[in-house]
């Protein structure tokens, strides 16, 4: 697994994500081959699950 | 299934593209170590500075890895459909062991390798070159020469527009005029072959390792499945060796290979004769034969069963967005986007309501105070519309049928269908889902849909078009370098003392020479990426129990065309919808039964069929969701795949499985 691969599969496998995990993300991505790309933006998927959930506060507003 | 003499065509085929490829990948490297060289220090027109030759290593380190080794990489990697290919061509004449990933993984590594220690030796006399060449002040231009010819022998790419006519001859034209072309070169150009040079050791390596990687899968799997007769097959042509001629065609048992093989003639190269077959560049291959050939026969399978064939999607008709839009809007109108009526029921039948009758939403759906829209009205509109501005006709053709079947699994799962399908919210997302909304990346599913709705001659048309780019940009390159590395030795050579004139001549050569530059590196890309585009994608071969590191990133990789690939996404994103929604209230939408169950489970080591599945516990259900309904059980972990069996029988009413009540969300 190329390294930026098994670094960014480490970030969204984190119990808490750091409020920067889709920077870091970006990063890693900038300096995938383009080929691992393709794979690579799979972890956006994985950690959109988390990133896009609603806050207590946002849910009460609602 | 091809027999064994269109095997024979294909291996031929792709041995003569893979020589080509590096051929093609050389004269990049040529290209890119001369330009290394570009900025070499210079007086009176000779290297001079030797702490600039040492550093110029690393950068040519850098072009050997880019231009060549990243090319050798990606042959090499296509030597797993060529197992395929072998596997399937003995499956013509009987039944014969599955031979192991990890061995195909195992000897690709091997063919990566040899081209490796090819290329670390030639990065040796390259940096050896200039080095020496600095050391003792020789001319710039003799250097750059030298180290073109130790890349490209006499095919180095050259100024003289002759020269380079029959260099081209050389690289594209017919065996004979290729041969012919070769020798004015040497005599009318006087061209030597500069030694043994790298495109030498490249071309016949593409040969031999391509054609002994066909013999070990082939022996092995001969081996494997207990043959002991073998046959020596290949087409005979012009240059086939008298050997090869002799005994083409003929079945041997393995006491008479050893006798045959053990006499001597011109160019037989040591080893084991399944290896090395008629010596260097020989095309001529083993493969196992059996006394029953011809007698239709079922021997008992002798390994684990093989993997189940996927369920390929055909490909649905291209039809216009305008008609489509129609079909996409009736269904997200359908009655499953009501709300279950009562906040505190589950949402079998619909999505959750708030108490004051809106959806509830778990997800932020974009929303922004731009929008000059709440948050519910904002959410409102992207339960209940569809945002399919920007995406192609050909995805959204593919992606129809898709979203049809996602309704049937909701049906069979007991959730609500899709509500709506828009844009991913992230540029890099390939796509997501949450409450029902599924947002799929534009410029993947156009692409997915631009390459299943292409034909391959398009695909292959549009590569031959940006080859034939880049070439004439390397051309032009070739023809800017010589002004512009002459002007820049008289800015040199002029030191402070420059003219105005001299400058802007200076800036505009070089100029010039770096928008070509750029220009080729550009069309490069885009002649890689077309290149990926046309290569057939090839379906991962990974086993149940097979070596880990084989498995396909994701579950797409199981299959082998971009239709299947789009459609195994959605359905993993739908696999997301069926954990977010199996059972869930209001009250449960933030901590659904179903993802209560697989932290557990996911805490087990449990079995992961794709390397993304081990991100999370919801990734890894929504892979093995995804691997269930594309038909590939025999993928999916036993866990997951039971309780989805379990809620199918129960028609989306199963309550408790393995001890868990998923209407609580809790262990009984």
């Amino acid at each position: 697994m190329a390294k930026e691969l098994e670094l960014g599969l480490a970030l969204v496998q984190l119990e808490d994500y750091p409020e920067d995990i889709i920077e870091q993300l970006d990063a890693l991505y900038e300096e995938a081959d383009e080929e691992d790309k393709e794979n690579f933006i799979w972890l956006y998927e994985a950690a959109s699950l988390r990133v896009n959930e609603l806050t207590d506060e946002e849910i009460e507003d609602e | 299934m091809p027999t064994d003499n269109a095997y024979d065509e294909i291996l031929d085929t792709l041995a003569d593209t893979h020589q080509q490829r590096l051929a093609d990948a050389l004269v990049t490297l040529e290209e890119r170590v001369a330009d290394v060289m570009a900025d070499a220090p210079l007086q009176g027109g000779n290297l001079f500075d030797t702490e600039w030759a040492i550093n110029a290593r690393p950068a040519i380190k850098e072009a050997m890895d880019e231009a060549y080794l990243s090319q050798v990489d990606d042959i090499v990697r296509g030597y797993g459909a060529v197992a395929n290919e072998a596997q399937d061509m003995l499956s013509t004449y009987g039944d014969f062991t599955k031979l192991d990933s990890t061995v195909v993984n195992q000897l690709q590594r091997l063919s990566f390798q040899g081209f490796e220690s090819v290329a670390n030796e030639y990065l040796d006399v390259l940096a050896n070159e200039v080095y020496q060449s600095t050391l003792t002040g020789r001319s710039f231009n003799d250097t750059v020469k030298n180290l073109r010819q130790t890349i490209n022998g006499v095919y180095i790419q050259s100024d003289d527009v002759e020269a380079q006519r029959l260099v081209d001859i050389v690289n594209s034209g017919s065996p004979a005029a290729a041969k012919e072309a070769a020798e004015q070169l040497r005599t009318k150009f006087a061209r030597d072959r500069a030694g043994n040079n790298l495109r030498r050791y490249s071309t016949q390596m593409a040969q031999d390792s391509l054609m002994q990687f066909d013999a070990s899968i082939n022996t092995a799997i001969g081996k494997a499945s207990g043959a002991t007769k073998w046959k020596y097959y290949g087409d005979v042509i012009r240059d086939s060796r008298p050997f090869c001629v002799e005994h083409a065609n003929q079945v041997f048992d393995e006491d008479e290979i050893e006798s045959t093989w053990a006499g001597s003639w011109k160019g037989k190269s040591s080893g084991d004769p399944f290896i090395v077959r008629g010596g260097y560049n020989c095309r001529h291959h083993w493969r196992p034969v059996f006394d029953e050939e011809d007698i239709v026969s079922q021997p008992e399978a002798t390994e684990e069963p093989v993997a189940v064939p996927s369920v390929p999607l055909l490909l649905p008709p291209l039809q216009k967005k305008k008609e489509l839009k129609k079909s996409y809007d009736e269904r997200t109108e359908a009655s499953n986007l009501k709300g279950s009526e009562d906040a505190g029921q589950r949402s079998k039948t619909g999505y959750p309501v708030n108490k004051d009758g809106t959806f509830a939403a778990r997800f932020d759906h974009g929303h922004t105070r731009r929008s000059k829209l709440t948050r519910d009205e904002f959410n409102a509109k992207q339960f209940s519309e569809n945002q399919l501005a920007g995406f192609s006709d050909e995805a959204l053709s593919l992606v129809e049928p898709t979203l049809l079947e996602t309704d049937k699994l909701a049906a069979k799962y007991g959730v609500p269908r899709i509500r709506t399908v828009v844009p991913a919210k992230g540029k890099n997302t390939v796509a997501d889902m949450g409450d029902g909304v599924l947002g799929l990346n534009k410029d993947i599913y156009n692409g997915y849909g631009k390459k299943a709705y292409t034909s391959q001659e398009a695909l292959d048309g549009a590569v031959n078009d940006l080859a034939a780019k880049t070439k004439t940009l390397r051309a032009k390159l070739d023809e800017q370098v010589i002004p512009y590395l002459a002007v820049r030795e008289e800015m040199v050579e002029a030191g402070l003392n420059y003219t105005p004139e001299l400058l802007a001549r200076y800036k505009a050569e070089k100029a010039a020479y770096d928008k070509t530059f750029k220009s080729i590196a550009k069309s490069e890309k885009a002649l890689k990426a077309a290149r990926r585009n046309a290569e057939p994608k090839v379906a991962s071969t990974y086993v149940r129990g097979g070596n880990k590191a084989d498995r396909p990133w994701a579950s797409g990789g199981y299959f082998d065309s971009d239709a299947d690939l789009g459609k195994s996404t959605i359905f993993h994103e739908f696999g997301h919808n069926v954990h977010q929604q199996y059972f869930v209230t209001r009250n449960k939408m933030r901590r659904p039964p179903i993802e209560v169950w697989l932290d557990g489970k996911f805490k087990d080591k449990p079995f992961f069929p794709t390397q993304y599945s081990q991100a999370n516990p919801q990734e890894w259900w929504a892979e093995n969701f995804a691997l269930h309904n594309m038909g590939r059980k025999d993928l999916v972990d036993k866990d997951i795949a039971g309780l989805l069996d379990a809620i199918a029988e129960s028609n989306g009413n199963l309550t408790v499985y393995d001890g868990f009540n998923f209407e609580t969300g809790e262990y009984i």
